[in-house]
């Protein structure tokens, strides 16, 4: 799902970094004024990133027979909320790009739009919304984490659209080619981590319930 | 991502942080804005060439850029069709083949100068590289706790799932999936519990507030050494201009 170190021209790859500037600018401000409150807010949040770079690059089992891995935004937005996300996810594309090869520096600003940014927000709307409109909280989860993986992959289409527009059709064309294209494998892994996310919430569910830290684990939303 | 720290540690070029990350930067920024195959091609060169020299392991280097330049050879077919609307179908794309082609060498020049900065430069160096050009404490901090917590994560979910494997979980897809998930519970509680006792530790050495206090070692630039560094991207460009020039011919 992560566009590969220099696939993107370097206009692109400027551009997509400027406009996620903003928004990681903004969690990392929250996080600092969070973690001034909270002394043992910046371990707490680094063991989740730590947590959400080893979720990431676990291999689960995809419905074409394949292996695809987890992104772990859906859990984190729905556990930490959109804002500590953001950036705690940026920091897991940083180290996926220089230990595992995976995604790029310079695709780190694109790589983070389509993931941090909207994936987050993703996830924390729908949960948000679900839980709002009385769906059941697995169903709100499994809906939240699978939409987010669909929402990320999007994004990430359009943006491949952007940079290699058809000759027929223009960007719109390329981005519905790139869609297509990569649906079978995709649409599985957001079904997989759906389910993973509801398993694992459930889970944590009987060790954290009364963590304060993760009112969603109390059935708040 | 332990053959990487191993060889970043045992690099002859892990005290050049700076150095090493103008050269990077050098030759990522050749490939990225060279728009011909030849650039992607002649960075990598340059970058096994300058791996060999830092002594790091070309057979982990390699083994590492094929297996994430499988995106750039599987990216080459969508690129390489166009869908025609009457009647509706695929058809060929030369002009997309050759943008194609342009893209997966770029790729694969700019992934190799990355690749070159991991493998020679340990990640607490360019930890002390973003302090020096004042990066924010916060961004820093959680770097650096998240480059620790890392490994250590990563140890307890292997014990954790050979563990689970040794108990039956894997004998199926829905198994796998229930085993997974339980892995993934217990690593995140585990994760917590760690962080709590780091804070323990941490108070109980005199840090208050949450303050992380890491070593710290120095920047020293070596104005010859960076000269170099910026020279040989520079020299690099000017090479691949020149075989632009004869092929032209």
């Amino acid at each position: 799902m992560h566009i590969m170190e220099g696939y993107l021209p370097v206009k692109h790859a400027i551009g997509w970094s400027i406009a996620s500037a903003p928004f990681l600018g903004l969690g990392l401000h929250r996080i600092s004024r969070w973690t001034r409150d909270n002394p043992s807010g910046k371990l707490f949040l680094g063991a989740c990133a730590g947590f959400a770079f080893v979720l990431s690059a676990l291999k689960i089992p995809s419905v074409t027979g394949s292996c695809s891995h987890p992104t772990g935004i859906g859990l984190g937005a729905v556990l930490l909320g959109p804002f500590p996300m953001m950036v705690l996810g940026t920091i897991v594309l940083l180290f996926q790009a220089l230990f595992l090869a995976h995604g790029g520096l310079t695709t780190l600003g694109a790589n983070a739009f389509s993931m941090c940014i909207v994936g987050s927000f993703l996830a924390w709307g729908v949960n948000r919304t679900a839980i709002g409109l009385r769906v059941p909280q697995g169903g709100a989860l499994f809906m939240a984490a699978a939409l987010s993986d669909l929402g990320t992959y999007m994004v990430t289409s359009f943006q491949l659209g952007l940079a290699f527009p058809s000759v027929q059709g223009g960007v719109l064309a390329s981005t519905a080619k790139f869609f297509v294209i990569f649906v079978p494998t995709q649409l599985p892994l957001a079904i997989s981590e759906g389910l993973l996310t509801v398993f694992v919430v459930n889970l944590l569910r009987s060790h954290l319930g009364n963590d304060k830290r993760f009112p969603v684990l109390n059935g708040a939303s | 991502m332990h053959r990487i720290e191993r060889s970043a540690c045992l690099s002859r070029m892990r005290e050049r942080t700076l150095e090493t990350c103008v050269l990077c930067a050098g030759l990522a920024l050749c490939s990225l804005t060279i728009p011909s195959p030849s650039a992607g091609i002649t960075v990598l060169l340059a970058s096994l060439v300058v791996a060999g020299c830092a002594e790091v392991p070309l057979r982990d280097f390699a083994r590492v850029l094929c297996a994430a330049s499988g995106f750039a050879v599987v990216s080459l077919l969508p690129l390489s069709v166009a869908v025609e609307t009457d009647p509706l179908g695929l058809a060929w794309d030369p002009a997309g083949f050759q943008s194609g082609i342009l893209a997966g060498t770029r790729a694969i020049g700019t992934l190799s100068a990355t690749l070159l900065l991991a493998f020679t430069t340990p990640f607490p160096r360019i930890l002390v590289l973003l302090r020096w050009v004042r990066a924010p404490a916060i961004l820093t901090d959680l770097l650096a706790l998240v480059h620790r917590e890392i490994f250590l994560l990563d140890e307890t979910f292997t014990r954790l799932a050979k563990a689970l494997a040794c108990r039956g979980g894997g004998n199926g897809a829905a198994a796998r999936l229930r085993s997974l998930s339980a892995g993934v519970a217990a690593l995140f509680v585990q994760a917590l519990e760690h962080s709590r006792r780091l804070e323990t530790g941490l108070a109980s050495r005199g840090a208050e507030n949450g303050e992380v206090k890491f070593w710290d070692d120095e920047i020293v630039v070596r104005p010859a050494a960076l000269f170099l560094a910026f020279a040989s991207p520079a020299a690099l460009a000017a090479l691949i201009a020149w075989e632009r020039s004869i092929l032209a011919f």
